[in-house]
């Protein structure tokens, strides 16, 4: 399984279909956004995955 | 045998050397091929007899083309005054044979590790799952990799980190790397195959150390590339061969 990509770690996901990648600057409501624009598009989340980069203060979301 | 022998435009030797086979193209057999046909030995020079090879060759018309010798080394060949080809016995060393051997050995372990029918001892339970987890792993750091860093973009450099029991097959186990981010690579083929496929003046390398975290059996990939002239992107994954369910671990889904 997939452990770390670049600094954020804790991951611990093994890709299977469609997977895609946000990364961002950490604020409140950016997981929110993501998870409405897919419903819009018709597309269901099976699986989500975040971790937090303390030092960039950035954020990935999978 | 005779029979074919006397309908063959070609006959080609494949066969073990033994009491049965030895000399087995004598000269009543070489008589018997058709004028002017071409005889190639691919199996062992006992098969032939060559004194009744040099005898009758001429007077038939035949072609003799050879790869096989009493002994495989250099110096005069007896033969060379009746071969109108000599080939240093590497007759089976083409690409194509060689992707083929690999692709058989391959196929042979993967039915080996589906059916378990060979009669061979039983690997324990543990270290097939291991196997496949290793598999897996490989392949996904691979396209993870490829799929952050962008489609379109022309790799410059890979850099492959193995911990763990996984160290010692570093070379091999670019092989999968290579394989998951090129379809058209095939996984039977050697590392050396690998080094094409790292195109554009991309380089492979093997860090000497680098301190892994967490897990003793992982794989850290770090590629560049570039996605236009101006720019450079980075990408670090590491991927970890663990037996368990994700769901096992402390990670932070949501």
């Amino acid at each position: 399984m997939i452990s770390r990509i670049n600094d954020f770690d804790k991951l611990y996901f093994e890709p299977r279909g469609h997977t895609v990648f946000f990364q961002y600057k950490d604020r409140p409501g950016v997981v929110g956004r993501i998870g409405a624009s897919l419903a819009e598009a018709n597309i269901n989340i099976e699986d989500i995955r975040h971790s937090h980069h303390v030092p960039s203060d950035q954020s990935l979301v999978l | 045998m005779d029979t074919l022998v006397a309908k063959a435009d070609y006959v080609t030797l494949h066969v073990p050397e033994n009491e049965e086979t030895r000399k087995m193209i004598n000269e009543a057999r070489l008589r018997k091929m058709k004028n002017g046909a071409t005889l190639v030995n691919c199996a062992r020079a006992g098969i032939i007899d060559e004194a009744a090879l040099r005898k009758v060759k001429a007077e038939k018309g035949l072609r003799f083309l050879n790869d096989v010798y009493p002994k495989d080394e250099a110096g005069p060949k007896s033969v060379a005054d009746i071969a109108d080809l000599m080939v240093p016995h590497l007759g089976a060393s083409t690409k194509e044979a060689n992707a083929k051997a690999a692709q058989r050995a391959a196929e042979q372990l993967i039915e080996y590790d589906e059916k378990r029918h060979h009669g061979l001892r039983r690997e324990p339970r543990h270290s097939r799952r291991a196997g496949r987890g290793l598999l897996r792993t490989r392949q996904h750091a691979g396209r993870v990799c490829l799929g952050v860093l962008g489609r379109d973009a022309k790799l410059r450099t890979i850099e492959t980190s193995f911990y763990g029991s996984l160290k010692p097959y570093g070379d091999w186990l670019i092989v999968p790397i290579v394989a998951a981010l090129w379809e058209e690579f095939q996984r039977s083929m050697d590392p050396k195959a690998a080094a094409p496929f790292l195109q554009g003046g991309a380089s492979s390398t093997q860090p000497a150390h680098r301190r892994p975290q967490g897990y003793a059996n992982s794989i850290t990939l770090d590629m560049t590339g570039t996605l236009d002239a101006a720019t450079l992107r980075q990408v670090s994954v590491r991927g970890t061969v663990a037996e368990k369910h994700a769901d096992d671990f402390p990670h932070q889904r949501l």
